[in-house]
């Protein structure tokens, strides 16, 4: 639905408010902030900026590896920083109050930890498996996760494990059935992903703290990601196992989120990864089958507006059954 | 009745309980649909884009010519544009919307490319006239153009040439602070009579989009154009604090707030600027994050926050300080951030038990 800023915009625009009543009436709709709202908002914004800038300022330190400040001493002030982060956490866990407070202490708890492993690696020469560090540091992590219940924590959780499989199928050259490194790697992050994320809608339906939209729709980006990477190199060279995944993948998502959990934004994903799938194979058969530039040019420009015209109707479509469903609900 | 028409009919009837009275009119009269979602806007910008790509090429190709000849280029371009604006100009079609944004683009490349030629002609290839050309030709476009997707890519376009024109003069330490400036005035006056939503909305995110990209890069980019230059980080982080000082004072100003708070607002204000004074993007990141949270506006809000990111990830690789002085920048910054927020809480504290609440 339009935001209330949008809605009032069109009746300045519509001369339906006087110029003297614009500002009280962005006022009584709620558009302009409200004191109390500013006092919230500089709070978390405050807390959480702040807390960002301390995590960032140690890891900026540790990766300067000043020789003066001796192994033992960053040790310590690394693990300061941990228990201290710990005890706020607890320490705020108890006032219902300062719920923010202590989420924010365990941002800090879980970046430090980040940032000692690296230390850790760079004090023990351990860098030569870096995916180690990223998977350590998640594994670690995992009893402050259970005990956030932060969906945002539970994200940087997911990245890290992406990023140690990244950094492991690229050190070992692993192949899953007999595809190359980089279409393995591939591969991998999309089983990963899309593991995880039918796990969190499953796990979105008992926890409420766990359905933040925009957690989901970012995990769904990863998969949706490589599922296009996987279709479009592969595309016609592969034995038809990639489209027959593909297909099965964008049209099973597809489903789930136009029925059984409509989201627009994930929809709209799916459309641009299924237009970038259409648009590169039928691309790549036509250079291949025609030899005269421009009209291959002109056909792809005429491909492109159709393909781009059908997603957006349809999306235009969706979404106005989304909020007719809403109104009638 | 369609969901939007709902929602503002319960718009008005808020508004005429709390006693303010609306003139007569239609409701719903855009002719682009309000609610569209950003995203799906995104979308069919993209495919505008690779359209106009791809007709740009069957152009050049089958006239091949033309690209020596400046003044054929503009009248090529002038009539693509043309077209687009009657297209545009008719009832409201999703391919022909589709069809007349690839045209103007096509129009809008083939412009792009007399000008430049007109520039190496003239010998003054991307000096100062140039970018202002481009200035005045996409702010043209952006008034002109009858389509909200198409002033959103005029404003953008529009936005980044004012950069490079900055640039190219040598007052690229001052752009930020003046997109800034202009962003505030816009933000801030979103309400008042003389604001025009369908031209100053798209120039408020054209702005603010610039600051997703790392400010350094404007910096490396004034000095190519301008290789006299010096950088002057230090007038760039001032002229931005300044900006936020303003902005603070003018939010108190406007919310009435007692003068000892907005003493304490202003230094607040001054403590994020000096301790951020090496670490270009934060304070103008604050700024846009003020102006989103001001106005309710969740684009602003995200800008400000995705803005915010990509300066300190850039900060990292910044070439002019040590990792030792960025981590000392960093951790004042926070330590500074956080004090803020303890002598905001304790004030709020007290001044709710003197008054029964100063916030409410």
């Amino acid at each position: 639905m339009s935001s209330t800023r949008k809605q009032l915009q069109i009746l300045i625009e519509q001369n339906r408010l006087g110029p003297k009543d614009t500002e009280a009436a962005a006022r009584v709709s709620g558009v302009l902030s409200t004191s109390s709202a500013w006092l919230q908002f500089l709070n978390r914004a405050l807390l959480m900026l702040g807390c960002l800038a301390i995590s960032c300022s140690l890891m900026f330190f540790v990766a300067y590896n000043w020789l003066e400040f001796g192994h033992f001493a960053k040790f310590a002030l690394l693990e300061s920083v941990i228990i201290l982060a710990t005890i706020a956490y607890v320490f705020f866990q108890n006032s219902q109050k300062s719920n923010l407070v202590s989420q924010a202490a365990l941002l800090v708890a879980c970046l430090s930890l980040g940032v000692l492993l690296a230390l850790f690696g760079q004090t023990y020469q351990t860098g030569a498996d870096p995916w180690q560090l990223f998977f350590n540091w998640a594994l670690l992590m995992v009893p402050w996760l259970l005990l956030s219940r932060s969906s945002w924590l539970w994200l940087f959780w997911c990245v890290l494990l992406n990023t140690s499989l990244i950094l492991w199928m690229d050190a070992y050259g692993v192949s899953i059935l007999h595809y190359g490194k980089s279409m393995s790697t591939m591969w991998a992050i999309l089983v990963l992903n899309t593991s995880i994320l039918v796990a969190w809608e499953l796990a979105s339906n008992r926890f409420s703290w766990i359905s933040n939209r925009w957690a989901t729709r970012t995990l769904a980006a990863f998969a949706i990601y490589a599922v296009t990477a996987v279709a479009i190199t592969l595309g016609f060279t592969d034995s038809g196992l990639t489209m027959l995944m593909t297909l099965i993948s964008i049209c099973g998502a597809g489903y789930v989120y136009r029925k059984l959990k409509p989201d627009l934004f994930i929809l709209a994903m799916l459309a641009l990864s299924s237009s970038i799938i259409a648009l590169t194979l039928f691309g790549e058969f036509v250079f291949d089958s025609a030899r005269d530039v421009i009209g291959v040019m002109f056909i792809m420009g005429f491909a492109t507006l159709a393909v781009g015209t059908t997603c957006t109707v349809w999306l235009k479509d969706v979404h106005k059954e989304m909020l007719n469903q809403e109104v009638t609900s | 009745m369609s969901s939007s028409t709902m929602a503002i009919q319960a718009l008005i009837t808020k508004l005429e309980n709390k006693g303010i009275v609306l003139n007569n009119a239609s409701v719903g009269q855009e002719s682009n649909d309000p609610s569209t979602p950003w995203f799906i806007k995104l979308l069919a910008m993209g495919a505008g884009w690779l359209t106009a790509f791809f007709m740009t090429g069957v152009f050049a190709l089958l006239f091949n010519g033309i690209f020596d000849n400046p003044m054929a280029l503009t009248c090529c371009g002038v009539f693509a544009i043309g077209l687009a604006w009657f297209s545009f100009s008719g009832q409201p079609s999703d391919f022909r919307e589709h069809l007349a944004l690839a045209v103007s683009l096509v129009g809008q490349f083939l412009i792009s490319f007399a000008i430049f030629e007109f520039a190496t002609n003239a010998s003054y290839k991307l000096s100062a006239l140039t970018w202002l050309t481009f200035v005045l030709f996409h702010s043209f476009l952006l008034v002109v153009m009858p389509n909200s997707l198409h002033r959103h890519i005029s404003a953008i376009a529009a936005s980044a040439s004012l950069g490079l024109l900055f640039s190219s003069l040598g007052w690229h330490s001052i752009y930020y602070a003046t997109a800034l400036t202009i962003i505030a005035l816009l933000t801030l006056n979103e309400f008042k009579a003389w604001f025009k939503p369908k031209i100053m909305t798209p120039l408020v995110y054209g702005f603010a989009l610039q600051f997703l990209l790392p400010i350094v890069f404007n910096s490396t980019l004034g000095e190519l154009l301008n290789r006299n230059l010096d950088s002057h980080l230090w007038l760039l982080n001032l002229s931005t604090t300044l900006v936020l000082l303003v902005v603070t004072l003018v939010l108190c100003v406007r919310h009435k707030i007692d003068k000892p708070m907005c003493f304490a607002a202003a230094a607040a204000a001054i403590v994020v600027g000096l301790a951020s004074i090496k670490l270009s993007g934060i304070t103008a990141g604050c700024v846009i994050l003020l102006l989103g949270q001001a106005h309710s506006n969740r684009k602003l809000l995200a800008i400000g926050v995705l803005s915010l990111l990509t300066q300190t990830s850039f900060y990292y690789y910044n070439l002019e300080a040590t990792l030792l002085i960025k981590s000392l920048g960093l951790a004042i910054l926070g330590i500074s951030l956080l004090l803020t927020r303890w002598v905001m809480v304790k004030v709020n504290q007290q001044s709710q038990l003197q008054k029964g609440g100063l916030y409410e």
